[in-house]
C-alpha cells in the first residue's frame, strides 16, 4: 500500500477507508492541509465546549476546563494529534458537517458495490493557518472496501472561481441594465397615458416632460407631432427645433425598426403596445442605438388618436457591431430567443427553404387574457407563467424547430416540413393541449389558454413581412373565434371586419352602462317566504331596444368580454341584494356564471370582493354554472367550488340533465341546488321519458339533500306535476317573467304558492 | 448543546455570503467574490429557551449556469431565503428555491429577507409585490449586510423557529 500512499499525497488526496458506523481510518500519511483544517475544526469545536460548559455552569454543575485542546469526538473518546496517525479509527463526520451530509450519498455507493464514484461538489474549509481550502469528496468501493477521498483543489480553484466570477458579474450588469430601463420606460408610458386621460392639454404635457431624461414624443395618429422634448432633440441633434423637423419621425422609426422587427407596423396600426431596440440614424448622420416604446392612446370613439413614444439612447452601453452576426439574443425572462433573434432566424430559414427543398411553417402563439394574470398575481408570477409556457412549447416541438419569445405573451415557432403539405392540426392540437395543462400560481391552479395563428411557406413570392402578417391575421382570427383555438391562414381571412365591429359595440355598451339586470322570481312550493330570484342580463340597445342574451351572449363569450362584464354582474347583483336586505327582505339571488368566467384566474378573489364590498351574507348569493364548466377541468373546478361554498356562497347546476354527466356523478360535485333543464319541463306532462327523468332528478336530490328549481314552467299542468313530485322552487311565466329590479320586491311579496299537493 | 443546520438560499450575489459574514464575523466587504460550492460557518446564539449552535450552510447561489444541489439541504432545520431588493428578478428564483426546499425538506421554517436595504435609491421592490408576499405569509425582513440592519434579528428568528419545531410532537 506504500506506493499508492505516496501517489495519494502527491495528488493532493487524503484517503480513508470506511470501517462502518462513521469510523474512518487514514490510508495515507496525513497531509499538511488536512491537519490544518482538522486543527481548525477542533478549535471551533472546543470553542463550543466553552459555551456549553458555561450553560452547565449556570445550573451549578461541575465543568471541565474550557481551554483544553482535546475535545470529545465520540464515545467518550477525546481527540488529539495522535488521532491523525494511521490505522486509528477516526470519526470524520463529527468534525465536518459537510462530510456528514455526504455520507448519505456515499453509503449508497458503498452498499451498491458498483464501480461508480460519487462526488460531493466543492466545499470550503477554513484552516488553522488562516487559509481557505477548497475540497471535494469522492466515494467509491474498491475490492469491497468503502473508500473516501478528500481532494484538495485549492490550486485549480482560483481559475474556476475566476470564470464564474466574470460570468456572474456580466450577468449582473446585464440584468440591472435591462430591468432598470424597462422599468423606467414602462412607468413613464403609464404616467403619460394617465396624464392624457386626465385631459391634460398637449401644451401642459410638453411643459411637464420638456426636461425629462427620456426622449418623449407624442404625435397624432397621422404622425403630426404635438410634443417633442429636449432629450429627443439631443438624440437627433438638430439645430432647428421647429415642429416640422420631427414630422416624419414615427415613420422614420418604423422604417428603421422594420429591418429587425418587421411586425412593428402591423402592431402599431392595430393599436398594440410595442417596444424594442434598434439602430437609428440621427439627422446629422450619426448612428445610435435606441430603446423605443410606443403606446397608442384610444379616444372615446374607440379610435387611436395619439401615439406616445419614449426613447432611450443606448449608444453608451450598446455598440451595434456591423460585421458580426451577433443577433443571437435571448429573452430575459424566458431565456428563449427574443424577437430580434427570431427575425434573424426567420429570414435565414425562409431564404434557405428553397435550396433545402423544404417548406416551412410560421406559428404564432398568443396567450389569452394574460393581462389579467399580470394584474391579478403581479408581474413576477406572470413571468413565471411565461417561463413555464415557454418551456412547454419548447418541449412539444422537434429539436430542429425554432421557438422564440417575441415579448409580452407572444411566442413564435419556425418549423420545416418535407412533405408537400403540412398537417398543421397535429402541431396546433398538441400546443393547445400542453399550454392548457393546469398551472400553479401561488395557491391557485389555473389554466392558460392560447390562440394560435399559423401559415406555411413553400417558395412562393412573398415578402417576410407579408408572410408574418398572414400568421398574425390568422392569430387574430383565432382570437375572434373565441380564443383557445388555432387558425391556419387562408385568403378568405383577409376580409372579416364584421364581428370586430360588433365587439366594439359590446365594449362601448359596457362603458356606457347599457346593460341591466332583470330578475325572475323562483317561488317556493312550500308557501314559505324563502324568496329567491335569478338575475338575468338585458341590453338596453340604443336603437334596437331591449335585447336578450340570446342575441349577444355568444359574442360576449367569444370575445372574452364576458369576464369583465361577468364581474360587473356579480357586483351589481350583490349591490341589489343589499338594497333588498336593507328593506327587510331576505332573498337568494342566482347569477349565471359561464365556464370562461369560472376559469378566470381572479374569479374567487373578485367574488369575495363583491360580497365584502356590498356587505351581504354570502349565502344570499348563488352561482349557476352548467355542467360544461367541468369538462376537462373537473378536479380544479371541484376544488374551486368547494372554496366558494366554504365562503357560504351557494352553487347551482344549471340546465341539469342535459349535460354529459350521469346522475350518480352528481355525488362528487360540491353543489346545493339543481336546476332542471327547461327542455324536460316543456315536454311535461305528455312525455313519459321527461317525466321519468324529472322524477329521478327529484329523488336523487332528496337523497343528496339538494334543492331543486324547475325553470321555464308555463302551464298549470307542469306546475302540478312538479308540486306533486316535491320540487322545491318554481320559476317561469306561470308566475312572472323577469322584471326590472325596482319591481322585484313588490312582486315577490305578492307571489305565493297556495295550492297543496295531491 | 442543541445544534441546528440552516441553509442560505437565494440567487447569486443577493448577499448570502455577506449576511453570514456579518452575522458570524461582524465584517462586510463591498467587493463581490462569488461563492463556489458550500461553506459552513458556525455560531452559537443565545435564545431564551436555550443556546443553539447554528451550522450555517452558505450554498452557491442558483443561477443559469449552476443548479443547486438539493442534497445539501438534507437535515436542515430551516432556511434563510434571500432576495436582492435592487434586483426584482431574484424574487423569481426565490419562488423556485422555496419549491425545491419544500420538496426536499417538507414544511420547514424559513425567514424571508430582502437584502441590501441600505441601497434605497436603487430599491426596486414595489408595494404590490410586498402585499403579494405578505398575503402569501412570506412576511419579509428588510436587511442589510452592509449596515447590519436586522441581520441578527433574522438569524435569531430562524433559530427560535427551529427550536419550536422540535418541541412540536410529530
Ligand atoms: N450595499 C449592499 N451591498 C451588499 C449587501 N449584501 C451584499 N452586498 C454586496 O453584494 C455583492 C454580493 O454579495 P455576496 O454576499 O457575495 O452574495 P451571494 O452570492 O448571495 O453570497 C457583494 O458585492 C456584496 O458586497 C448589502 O446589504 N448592502
Ligand atoms: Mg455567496
Amino acid at each position: 500500500m506504500n506506493g499508492s500512499q505516496e501517489i495519494l499525497n502527491a495528488l493532493g488526496f487524503q484517503g480513508f477507508v470506511h470501517l462502518g458506523e462513521g469510523n474512518f481510518e487514514l490510508i495515507n500519511q496525513s497531509t499538511d492541509w488536512f491537519e490544518t483544517i482538522v486543527t481548525q475544526a477542533i478549535h471551533e469545536a472546543s470553542g463550543l465546549d466553552d459555551s456549553s460548559a458555561q450553560s452547565t455552569n449556570n445550573q451549578g454543575a461541575e465543568i471541565p476546563s474550557s481551554s483544553q485542546r482535546n475535545v470529545r469526538i465520540a464515545n467518550g473518546k477525546t481527540f488529539d494529534d495522535n488521532d491523525l496517525a494511521l490505522n486509528k479509527p477516526f470519526k470524520l463526520a463529527v468534525l465536518f458537517p459537510f462530510i456528514e451530509n455526504f455520507l448519505i450519498d456515499a453509503n449508497r455507493i458503498w452498499l451498491s458495490n458498483t464501480e461508480t464514484v460519487v462526488d460531493s461538489g466543492v466545499w470550503t474549509e477554513q484552516g488553522a493557518d488562516g487559509n481557505e481550502y477548497q475540497l471535494v469528496l469522492k466515494a467509491f468501493s474498491v475490492a469491497r472496501q468503502s473508500m473516501l477521498l478528500i481532494e484538495n483543489i485549492s490550486d485549480q480553484f482560483p481559475e474556476k472561481q475566476g470564470v464564474y466570477q466574470r460570468m456572474r458579474e456580466l450577468a449582473l450588469i446585464n440584468e440591472k441594465l435591462i430591468v432598470e430601463l424597462n422599468r423606467r420606460q414602462r412607468s413613464l408610458q403609464k404616467e403619460i397615458l394617465k396624464t392624457i386621460e386626465q385631459k391634460a392639454s398637449m401644451r401642459e404635457l410638453e411643459k411637464e416632460y420638456q426636461h425629462h431624461a427620456a426622449a418623449v414624443m407624442i404625435c397624432q395618429s397621422d404622425g403630426h407631432v404635438e410634443v417633442a422634448n429636449n432629450a429627443l432633440v439631443n438624440i437627433y441633434r438638430t439645430e432647428s427645433n421647429g415642429e416640422n423637423t420631427y414630422q416624419s419621425l414615427l415613420e422614420h422609426w418604423v422604417n428603421e425598426a422594420e429591418q429587425i422587427y418587421p411586425e412593428i407596423k402591423t402592431n402599431i396600426e392595430a393599436g398594440r403596445y410595442w417596444e424594442g431596440n434598434f439602430q437609428t440614424t440621427s439627422f446629422d448622420g450619426t448612428k445610435k442605438v435606441i430603446q423605443l416604446s410606443i403606446s397608442p392612446v384610444w379616444g372615446e370613439d374607440l379610435k387611436i388618436n395619439h401615439y406616445v413614444c419614449i426613447a432611450y439612447d443606448l449608444s453608451d452601453f450598446k455598440v451595434e457591431d456591423e460585421d458580426s452576426d451577433e443577433s443571437i439574443e435571448f429573452d430575459f425572462t424566458t431565456k428563449l430567443p427574443n424577437r430580434r433573434y427570431f427575425w434573424h432566424k426567420f429570414e435565414q430559414r425562409k431564404a434557405s427553404a428553397d435550396s433545402r427543398q423544404v417548406g416551412f411553417a410560421l406559428v404564432l402563439i398568443d396567450l389569452d387574457n394574460f393581462k389579467q394574470i399580470n394584474d391579478e398575481f403581479g408581474h413576477m408570477s406572470a413571468d413565471k407563467v411565461l417561463v413555464t409556457i415557454g418551456g412547454r412549447i419548447s418541449s412539444s416541438v422537434k429539436h430542429d424547430d425554432f421557438v422564440a419569445h417575441l415579448g409580452g405573451d407572444e411566442y413564435a415557432i419556425l418549423l420545416d416540413y418535407h412533405a408537400n403539405e403540412l398537417d398543421t392540426s397535429l402541431i396546433t392540437e398538441r400546443l393547445l393541449r400542453v399550454i392548457n395543462e393546469p398551472l400553479m400560481i401561488e395557491d391557485s391552479l389555473i389554466n392558460i389558454n392560447c390562440s394560435i395563428g399559423i401559415t406555411t411557406y413553400r417558395g412562393e413570392e412573398i415578402s417576410n413581412n407579408e408572410l408574418f402578417k398572414q400568421a398574425d391575421l390568422a392569430l387574430h382570427y383565432a382570437k375572434q373565434q373565441g380564443k383557445n383555438c388555432a387558425q391556419r391562414y387562408h385568403k378568405k381571412l383577409e376580409k372579416r371586419p364584421e364581428s370586430l365591429k360588433k365587439i366594439q359595440h359590446l365594449r362601448a355598451a359596457m362603458i356606457q352602462r347599457q346593460f341591466e339586470l332583470y330578475y325572475q322570481p323562483q317561488v317556493p312550493c312550500d308557501g314559505s317566504d324563502n324568496y329567491r330570484a335569478e338575475a338575468l342580463l338585458r341590453w338596453n340597445h340604443p336603437t334596437k331596444g331591449l335585447l336578450y342574451p340570446g342575441e349577444f351572449l355568444e359574442l360576449l363569450e367569444s370575445s372574452g368580454l364576458i369576464v369583465s362584464l361577468g364581474y360587473w354582474i356579480i357586483h351589481q347583483a350583490c349591490r341589489q341584494i343589499k338594497i333588498l336586505q336593507d328593506e327587510g327582505l331576505s332573498i337568494v339571488v342566482a347569477v349565471n356564471i359561464s365556464a370562461k368566467q369560472l376559469h378566470h384566474a381572479s374569479f374567487y378573489k373578485e367574488l369575495k370582493k363583491a360580497i365584502k364590498k356590498a356587505n351581504i351574507a354570502p349565502s344570499s348569493l348563488e352561482l349557476e354554472i352548467t355542467e360544461h364548466c367541468f369538462v376537462g377541468e373537473e378536479q380544479s373546478v371541484i376544488k374551486l367550488l368547494q372554496k366558494i361554498r366554504e365562503l357560504g356562497v351557494l352553487v347551482a347546476i344549471d340546465d341539469f340533465g342535459s349535460g354529459y354527466s350521469s346522475l350518480s356523478y352528481l355525488k362528487k360535485l360540491p353543489v346545493d341546488v339543481l336546476k332542471i333543464d327547461r327542455s324536460f319541463i316543456t315536454e311535461l306532462p305528455g312525455d313519459t321519458e321527461s317525466k321519468a327523468i324529472i322524477q329521478s332528478i327529484l329523488q336523487l336530490a332528496e337523497a343528496l339533500d339538494l334543492k331543486v328549481v324547475a325553470e321555464g314552467v308555463e302551464t298549470e299542468q307542469q306546475f302540478r306535476f312538479l308540486l306533486d313530485y316535491h320540487c322545491h322552487y318554481i320559476q317561469g311565466y306561470i308566475f312572472s317573467p323577469a322584471v326590472k329590479f325596482n319591481q322585484l320586491a313588490g312582486l315577490l311579496k305578492r307571489l305565493k304558492v297556495t295550492q297543496t299537493r295531491k | 448543546m442543541i445544534s441546528r443546520k440552516i441553509c442560505m438560499l437565494g440567487s447569486f450575489a443577493v448577499g448570502k455570503t455577506s449576511l453570514v459574514k456579518r452575522f458570524v464575523e461582524s465584517i462586510f466587504s463591498e467587493k463581490y467574490k462569488t461563492t463556489i460550492g458550500v461553506q459552513i460557518s458556525k455560531k452559537v446564539v443565545t435564545l431564551t429557551a436555550a443556546d443553539v449552535q447554528l451550522l450555517i450552510w452558505d450554498i452557491e447561489g442558483a443561477d443559469d449556469f449552476i443548479k443547486m444541489k438539493t442534497r445539501y439541504l438534507s437535515g436542515a432545520a430551516g432556511c434563510i431565503l434571500v432576495v436582492d431588493g435592487t434586483r426584482p428578478n431574484t424574487a423569481k428564483t426565490a419562488n423556485e428555491l422555496v419549491e425545491l426546499m419544500q420538496q426536499e425538506l417538507g414544511d420547514k421554517p424559513f425567514v424571508f429577507l430582502i437584502n441590501k436595504h441600505d441601497l434605497l435609491h436603487e430599491w426596486r421592490i414595489d408595494d404590490a409585490q410586498l402585499k403579494l408576499w405578505q398575503a402569501n405569509g412570506w412576511a419579509p425582513i428588510f436587511t442589510s449586510a452592509k449596515t447590519g440592519e436586522n441581520v441578527e434579528l433574522a438569524f435569531h428568528q430562524l433559530a427560535e423557529r427551529t427550536l419550536k419545531e422540535s418541541v412540536k410532537p410529530t
